[in-house]
């Protein structure tokens, strides 16, 4: 029988594959996520079903099935998401990720297959206890930025940090949750549904405008998780923080710096602050931008310190923290002047949310009640338009003559119409440099076709596939897709291939292109003799390359386990297709020569690239 | 001689003839599947216990060490790469054992493989015998620096020389006593070779 308390799931000691459900450990509006057993491995795993109940439900026979025919596009698309995100999410390789170990179709779903975490949130660490230290904050958020780091050299952004998204184990370790499978896929056919949670959102996310979001999308709902364990509540929300702007000229957001005063170090409040800055191109850039800010190198605290005790006094703690000077070569901290650069972009704004007012009543609170919106647990619902192609006029927070037009518009800016792309969304920001095929080429992995250099992000491939089906020729007129962000990009601007991986060319491209022409000619020598520096100084495609060129040479010998450790090293900087090619060759070695491999990689990184590449005794004798 | 030794001896392991008399094919797939899984189980355990040592030597020095005490075992290097710290060699069996170390070593495990397979093959278990014919030995050696010099790890595997039969499993695990006396044959002629390097 079903729990009662969840009665669509399905009920315990159901058989999926090799797994065994147990019980539910909770239910979202997009789908259940049980405690089950793998009988295989005899371990126990997460396992989360898609199963947007809006549009779904199961059926007698277990099954899911869209509630009427009229469901049927939006929940193919819903499920299409949910896959795209969870082979997304099963390429990080990453302590401080949620590890997706599988995903596989069935009663007409889908099933991701997660390693089973054992903790809490840190939402409900932080209703218990208000507050926490600042070495103890600092212990979780490091680990978390590694995370995050990886996510955005791959070219994604999560979009959706906040603290119910951020589980410490019992170890204390955190890991990142919740990478919002399907999210976006509902809502009625010319609305676009936004899921934002109030506080933790920054203003880019309201817009719903892929190209202004970035990795200081993310810096801010960190930002704010922090400001939420400094302040013992959550930031105003960033409309809310827009409307004060509007009619004070102030923010009226108190700030980590006022509200952390004598408690936490002044760094680390600065910090908060830079990272909740109202416009994103005030904010840190990266996260490794972020984390000099934070974190002085010398004093990174463990993660076994994360949860540290429930009585820990926060003041002892910030006595502890030094001060590091800024880095210079950045752009000073704003402080309030952001204020006067985001007026103009806020009167846009707030001419966007009177139109959807007008067209949308009883969604369309936005603007008038978003200043309370910050007291609420639930992420509040957007529906926006989905349009058609129009002029872009992507608000600019910190460009008056821009926005001081936009009020005049009839129209909401297309960025406000423009549905996001994905949850989990590549991180963009030179749309010119995105579009560069040689750029793509670089950063896509030799393992992937380079005639499709797109494949390097798979989510994004479907996004760009799109425009060649019926509903993306006619955007305006179905249910959400993706591909309405294509339709909705300015003639203006160079093709918005808004879900490509932005890099730029780096200097030892041509060496990787050679030793990717060396290896196409099956010369695996000289593919490694070009390759071996650039992984041992820490290239992760070389690192990959080098696994490829291990493998291709195996031939009978044992190259399988040095192929292995290459893959690993490469995949735990998150080179896409590392972890993969690293899985598939894992059954050839013993679990023996396994965990030898795993020691390497383990003390790869302690290495210093000298001492990796001074290797005098190289290849086969 | 050794060659001549491995001559009289059938077949690899314990698939001798008589087993091939006794059994049919499918009883003597699932008693080399029963065999590899009943010796991963005491391998595991092993190289838990033995497999991985720490020396207070560089990592470059071990590694030399290492390449040349299992040279001097007769074993061959098939791979090595200092930067990641990885040895794989290999020779034909009994290598790094000596016809008479093998012999001895695997009387010792007889009774483990005939209680592994005599589910599998009845009676015919009491006959088999461990050969090493047609079978190599490969050897992993890595070396991660340590707190306290390098540690180095041994993996050991059995590799067929013949071309697999479709649908047959192929040996795998070396015997436990084959195992600890090929491991510790190994350390202690890489400990002498180290020494030895250490003193030049």
């Amino acid at each position: 029988m079903a729990d009662e308390d969840f009665p669509d799931a399905l009920p315990a000691r159901y058989r999926l594959h090799w797994y065994v459900v147990e019980r539910v450990l909770g239910q979202g509006g997009f789908g259940i996520t049980y405690l089950a057993h793998d009988t295989n491995l005899d371990r126990r795993v997460a396992i989360k079903e898609y199963l947007p109940t809006e549009i779904a439900r199961r059926r007698s026979d277990a099954s899911a099935r869209p509630r009427t025919e009229t469901h049927n596009e939006r929940y193919a698309w819903g499920l299409e998401r949910f896959l795209a995100e969870a082979r997304t999410l099963a390429r990080f390789d990453h302590p401080n990720i949620v590890r997706v170990l599988s995903v596989f179709e069935a009663n007409n779903t889908a099933y991701m297959v997660m390693r089973f975490e054992e903790g809490e949130d840190l939402a409900t660490l932080l209703d218990r206890r208000g507050t926490v230290p600042e070495e103890q904050l600092i212990a979780c958020l490091l680990p978390i930025l590694d995370g995050l780091q990886l996510i955005h050299a791959s070219g994604f952004i999560h979009r959706d940090i906040k603290p119910e998204n951020i589980y410490v184990r019992q170890d204390g370790s955190p890991v990142l949750l919740d990478f919002g499978s399907a999210r976006q896929s509902f809502g009625s056919p010319k609305t676009m549904t936004i899921l934002v949670a109030p506080g933790y959102a920054p203003l880019e996310q309201y817009y719903g405008d892929p190209k202004s979001q970035g990795p200081w999308t993310d810096i801010y709902g960190l930002g704010a998780t922090c400001y939420r364990a400094i302040a013992g509540r959550a930031p105003l929300d960033a409309i809310a923080r827009a409307k004060g702007v509007l009619g004070s000229t102030r923010d009226i957001l108190q700030t980590a710096s006022e509200a952390g005063k004598g408690r936490y170090s002044e760094p680390l409040l600065a910090a908060v602050d830079h990272a909740l800055q109202l416009s994103e191109r005030n904010r840190p850039q990266s996260v490794i931008e972020w984390r000099r800010e934070i974190s002085p190198p010398a004093s990174a605290p463990t993660v076994a310190e994360c949860q540290g005790s429930e009585t820990a006094t926060p003041a002892a703690d910030s006595a502890a923290r030094t001060s590091e000077p800024r880095d210079p070569s950045r752009p000073p901290r704003s402080g309030r002047p952001y204020v006067w650069g985001t007026v103009a972009g806020v009167l846009a704004l707030t001419t966007a949310a009177a139109y959807l007012g007008s067209k949308f009543r009883g969604t369309s609170e936005i603007a008038s009640t978003s200043a309370d919106a910050s007291l609420h647990a639930a992420p509040v619902e957007i529906p926006v338009v989905t349009r058609a192609s129009s002029p872009v006029a992507t608000p600019d927070l910190s460009n008056p003559t821009l926005s001081e037009s936009a009020p005049g518009r009839s129209e909401p800016p297309s960025s406000a119409a423009a549905p996001p792309v994905a949850t989990i969304v590549p991180a963009v920001r030179d749309k010119a440099q995105a579009a560069r095929p040689e750029v793509l080429l670089s950063r896509v992995g030799a393992e992937r076709p380079r005639t499709v250099p797109l494949a390097a992000a798979p989510g994004a491939a479907k996004v760009l596939d799109r425009p060649s089906s019926p509903s993306a020729a006619a955007p305006s007129t179905s249910s959400p897709s993706p591909s309405s962000t294509l339709a909705l990009s300015s003639p203006s601007l160079p093709a918005p291939v808004a879900s490509v991986p932005t890099l730029t060319r780096r200097p030892h491209d041509e060496q990787l292109e050679a030793a990717e022409a060396a290896l196409q000619r099956g010369d695996t020598l000289a593919a490694v003799r070009i390759l071996e520096p650039l992984a041992s100084e820490g290239v992760a495609q070389a690192q990959a390359m080098m696994g490829r060129a291990k493998e291709a040479r195996s031939q009978g010998q044992h190259s399988d386990f040095e192929a292995y450790v290459w893959y690993s090293i490469a995949a735990r900087v998150g080179e896409m297709g590392a972890a993969a090619a690293r899985d598939k060759l894992a059954p050839k070695l013993q679990p023996a020569e396994i965990r030898q491999a795993e020691r390497i990689v383990e003390r790869w990184k302690l290495r210093s690239p000298s001492t990796a590449s001074n290797n005098p005794e190289k290849g086969s004798p | 001689m050794r060659h001549s030794f491995r001559g009289q001896l059938a077949m690899a392991l314990c698939l001798s003839g008589l087993l091939a008399g006794c059994a049919s094919d499918q009883e003597k797939i699932d008693a080399i599947h029963a065999l590899n899984q009943g010796f991963q189980v005491e391998y595991e355990k092993l190289l838990v216990e033995k497999g991985t040592r720490t020396y207070a030597a560089s990592r470059a020095e071990a590694f030399v060490a290492m390449r040349v005490a299992l040279a001097q075992l007769g074993m061959r290097t098939e791979q090595q790469d200092l930067a990641i710290g990885h040895l794989a060699v290999a020779a034909n069996a009994p290598l790094p054992l000596t016809d008479e170390e093998w012999r001895i070593a695997s009387q010792a495990d007889l009774p483990l493989l005939r209680k592994i397979i005599s589910p599998y093959v009845g009676v015919a278990a009491n006959f088999v015998q461990f050969e090493p014919a047609g079978l190599e030995v490969v050897i992993h050696a890595t070396f991660v620096d340590s707190a306290k010099g390098s540690e180095i790890s041994l993996t050991v595997r059995l590799r067929e020389i013949a071309a697999a039969r479709s649908g047959w499993p192929r040996r795998e695990y070396v015997s436990p006593h084959v195992l600890t006396l090929g491991i510790d044959k190994i350390f202690t002629t890489f400990e002498r070779e180290l020494s030895a390097a250490q003193r030049r």
